[in-house]
């Protein structure tokens, strides 16, 4: 847990996988704290509000996101929306503008399995709320989403998941400086330039040397994010699990 | 669902409580979010396509199919604001082309051109019978005559040096035993110095002087000497090596020569006066300046208002990659997705047999499917690491296709294996039992009745997975991708199984190489988003025609 990596330097190289890791914990918090709002949000709306018509283009619309390939959205990040972030921040590229184009992608994930939560709670529920006088909102706040919440608490983890494992994406657009986020500088933490962990495998170890410290450094960052990806994903189906003893 | 329920107005409608306008107000602030992102994803895709559309439908034609077709070109601007033309490099040296046609034959009919054509046929004779005249085998005589009296010039000069050191010394102003490494390195000079004289030799005499490196080192008088004998006996074998490369120089020149007689074209003028050149600083280095030479100072003259005519200033500002071709790429994409995605259905295939018809559930089952379920959450990256890890580099198969394949086939795996189980389920048991009440075993069983049925089913819902495959950058960044290559996967083959051995230039990676590691200018946009837009187009082309295939098949096979 080192807090330098730093590669090609004349005197002595160092593999500290600190930097790297914030990197990628603060584009997924801002790609979360877009997402989860939009992706429930979205959810709820269309499964407790939307007409049958919206129903009809909303889902295949924000489903159809996931089918967007990353580097697309990489490339979209760097073209324009780089343009439009400069305007905010002090750079184009920085985790900001990642942050965004992640939360886009995370969105279908977290929208499809919150809306399967929601349709899941029986409909018998929401009968017995409506038939007591509440508001449909009252019962989509105080009946129907607690009841779903175990399942919405597994698709955002699995939306972390996604988010913390995307390398196209960073390495596009997060702008590539390998340093702690200066976290003294108040809001302005959101906007610098960063590097994360799956962004370094992809940008080093094309050109590191077979067997060197430095390759196998890489090959434990990996492992690292193996470890999360693991660890997040036997969360969700625990989660998941219980969610679905509990009906 | 419910739809809002319109109430009827009058003027005694009761004013709308908290509860109602907190509710109008909430679902109104869901409602913008969820077309928030819908909005986003269509701005995306819209940027995308207007502008790629650009590109890919620019030009004479409806379709710019030479930015389909070609390999990734550079980019020439000529002229600048207002008459700026832009064009790729075939265009561009096809428009030079012509031109240099246009300006030899402005030349041709000319005066001048028949007489000096004349001339340098007349000149060029001669040097053409020089390689296959007697006269080398003389020349081979004297080169060694000539080179060995230089050599020992040399060697009597530090020969001198080293037996009296007490006089050198003094020369040189240094101390007695500064003397043998100073000669040394003199030597070592020496031999630097004929590298670059003796062209043709430079790697011998490097080997030579490696060879000698320890005696050179310990320089003594004993030493030197035969040092002196092993040069001499180098030299007397160097000019065979000569004799070689003026044999095969010359026949090119005489093969140019015949062939700028017959046509009088521009391009064979070209590859004659080349041919030339090359034989020319052979020639210098073997024979002497008294051989002959005449004749090439004729040749020199004549053959200047040629090169003339031909010389055609087009000047241009070049931008490598903004020409567009992305022609490999598509075909590497294409390569990719059909290998893995053969690869995956095959896996995929026997792991749900498995699992569906074989498997007791147990502890061992839940694991497998445990591993299964968490193999889709692992992201692309640590599949690229491991194709990276366990193909390319311990089963060394480098980086190629295969490699490429089998990474991409176990990232699509965990779908294919899903899909392939419930196909299978979804057969009906009464299939499997009268099957087997016929006596027929297991396999097949397997084989004639359940298969056929499911397979529809597995490979409609097995294409949606390799759809994504199509899609993914990481795994394939250092499994099978190549930044640029100039051959086409079935070009330049040695025997068939290098094939698989090959890398490939994939679409995505070209989007990434193109707009993250090339220098950035005015001229790349265009290029990049026409890239993208076939890249998206191909993606959703592949996953919309897999959905459609899986609805119409789903209604055919129904039961």
């Amino acid at each position: 847990m080192g807090k330098d990596w730093v590669t090609n330097s004349a005197r002595h190289d160092w593999y500290g996988v600190l930097p790297l890791l914030s990197g990628s914990l603060l584009v997924s918090l801002i790609a979360l704290a877009l997402a989860i709002p939009f992706g429930v949000g979205s959810a709820i709306y269309v499964n407790q509000v939307a007409t049958a018509r919206e129903q009809t283009f909303i889902k295949p619309g924000i489903e159809f996101i996931s089918a967007i390939p990353s580097v697309l959205i990489g490339f979209f990040g760097i073209a324009v929306l780089g343009g439009m972030v400069s305007l905010i921040a002090d750079e184009r590229l920085n985790s900001l503008t990642a942050g965004f184009l992640l939360a886009l992608m995370t969105v279908p994930t977290i929208f499809t399995l919150a809306e399967d939560a929601l349709n899941n709670v029986p409909r018998a529920l929401r009968d017995a709320s409506l038939s007591l006088g509440a508001t449909r909102w009252q019962t989509c706040a105080r009946v129907i989403f607690p009841s779903a919440i175990t399942g919405i608490i597994s698709a955002i983890l699995l939306g972390f998941g996604r988010v913390i494992g995307e390398t196209m994406v960073v390495l596009l657009c997060a702008g590539n400086r390998i340093a702690i986020p200066d976290f003294t500088s108040g809001l302005g933490v959101f906007a610098q330039p960063v590097h994360t962990m799956t962004g370094i495998i992809a940008q080093e170890m094309g050109e590191v040397e077979f067997g060197s410290i430095h390759y196998r450094a890489l090959f434990m960052v990996g492992i690292a994010l193996f470890l999360i990806a693991l660890l997040v994903n036997f969360l969700s189906q625990t989660i998941a699990g219980r969610y679905k003893a509990s009906y | 669902m419910m739809s809002a329920q319109k109430e009827p107005k009058h003027p005694f409608t009761p004013r709308l409580s908290r509860e109602r306008i907190q509710e109008t107000f909430v679902f109104g602030l869901l409602r913008g979010m969820t077309f928030f992102v819908l909005f986003c994803a269509a701005f995306l895709f819209w940027d995308i396509l207007s502008k790629g559309a650009g590109k890919v439908f620019e030009g004479e034609g409806l379709i710019n199919w030479e930015f389909l077709t070609e390999h990734p070109q550079t980019l020439h601007v000529i002229g600048e604001g207002e008459d700026e033309i832009k064009l790729s490099s075939s265009n561009y040296y096809r428009l030079k082309d012509e031109k240099m046609y246009e300006k030899w034959n402005t030349f041709q009919g000319t005066f001048d051109y028949n007489n000096k054509r004349n001339q340098l046929f007349e000149a060029s004779k001669a040097i053409q019978n020089e390689w296959a005249d007697q006269s080398l085998v003389l020349a081979e005589a004297r080169f060694i005559e000539r080179e060995q009296r230089k050599v020992s010039d040399k060697f009597s000069f530090w020969t001198e040096l080293v037996t009296n050191l007490e006089s050198t010394a003094s020369d040189f102003e240094i101390k007695r035993e500064e003397v043998l490494p100073m000669v040394s390195q003199f030597m070592l000079g020496h031999f630097e110095k004929e590298r670059g004289r003796l062209q043709l030799l430079s790697d011998q005499v490097t080997l030579f002087r490696a060879q000698q490196y320890p005696k050179i080192e310990n320089l003594t008088k004993e030493n030197l000497k035969q040092i002196q004998l092993a040069y001499n006996q180098f030299l007397a074998q160097a000019p065979q090596t000569y004799n070689l490369a003026m044999r095969e120089f010359g026949e090119e020149v005489t093969i140019t020569f015949n062939d700028f007689y017959s046509k009088e074209g521009p391009k064979e003028f070209g590859r004659f006066a080349e041919a030339l050149v090359a034989y020319s600083s052979v020639r210098q280095a073997f024979l002497e300046e008294d051989q002959n030479m005449s004749n090439w100072d004729d040749l020199q003259q004549c053959l200047s208002p040629f090169k003339e005519a031909m010389a055609v200033a087009l000047p241009s500002r070049d931008f490598a990659y903004s020409g567009g071709g992305i022609f490999p790429a598509i075909v590497g994409t294409l390569l990719l997705v059909v290998g893995a995605m053969a690869i995956s259905i095959v896996l995929g295939v026997f792991c749900a047999i498995f699992l569906a018809e074989y498997g007791k559930s147990g502890k061992f089952l839940s694991m497998v499917r445990l591993a299964i379920l968490n193999l889709a959450g692992v992201p692309s990256i640590i599949f690229g690491l491991f194709g990276f890890g366990l193909f390319v580099i311990f089963l060394d198969w480098n980086v190629s296709l295969l490699a490429g394949w089998f990474t991409l086939a176990f990232m699509v795996l965990p779908i294919v294996i899903t899909a392939s189980e419930e196909a299978l389920r979804s057969i009906p048991q009464g299939f499997r039992e009268s099957s087997l009440a016929l006596g027929a075993t297991k396999w097949t069983m397997i084989k004639t009745s359940v298969l056929p049925f499911a397979m529809p089913g597995i490979l409609t819902s097995s294409i949606l997975g390799v759809a994504r495959a199509a899609g993914e950058t990481a795994p394939i960044m250092f499994t099978a991708a190549y930044a640029k290559r100039s051959e086409l996967p079935w070009e330049g083959l040695e025997h068939w199984t290098d094939f698989f051995f090959q890398g490939v230039m994939a679409l995505p990676y070209h989007i990434y190489v193109v707009s993250a590691k090339i220098p950035q200018n005015e001229y790349t946009a265009d290029m990049q988003y026409g890239t993208a837009f076939i890249f998206l187009l191909l993606v959703v082309g592949i996953a919309s025609l897999s959905i459609m295939l899986r609805n119409r098949l789903r209604k055919k096979y129904r039961w």
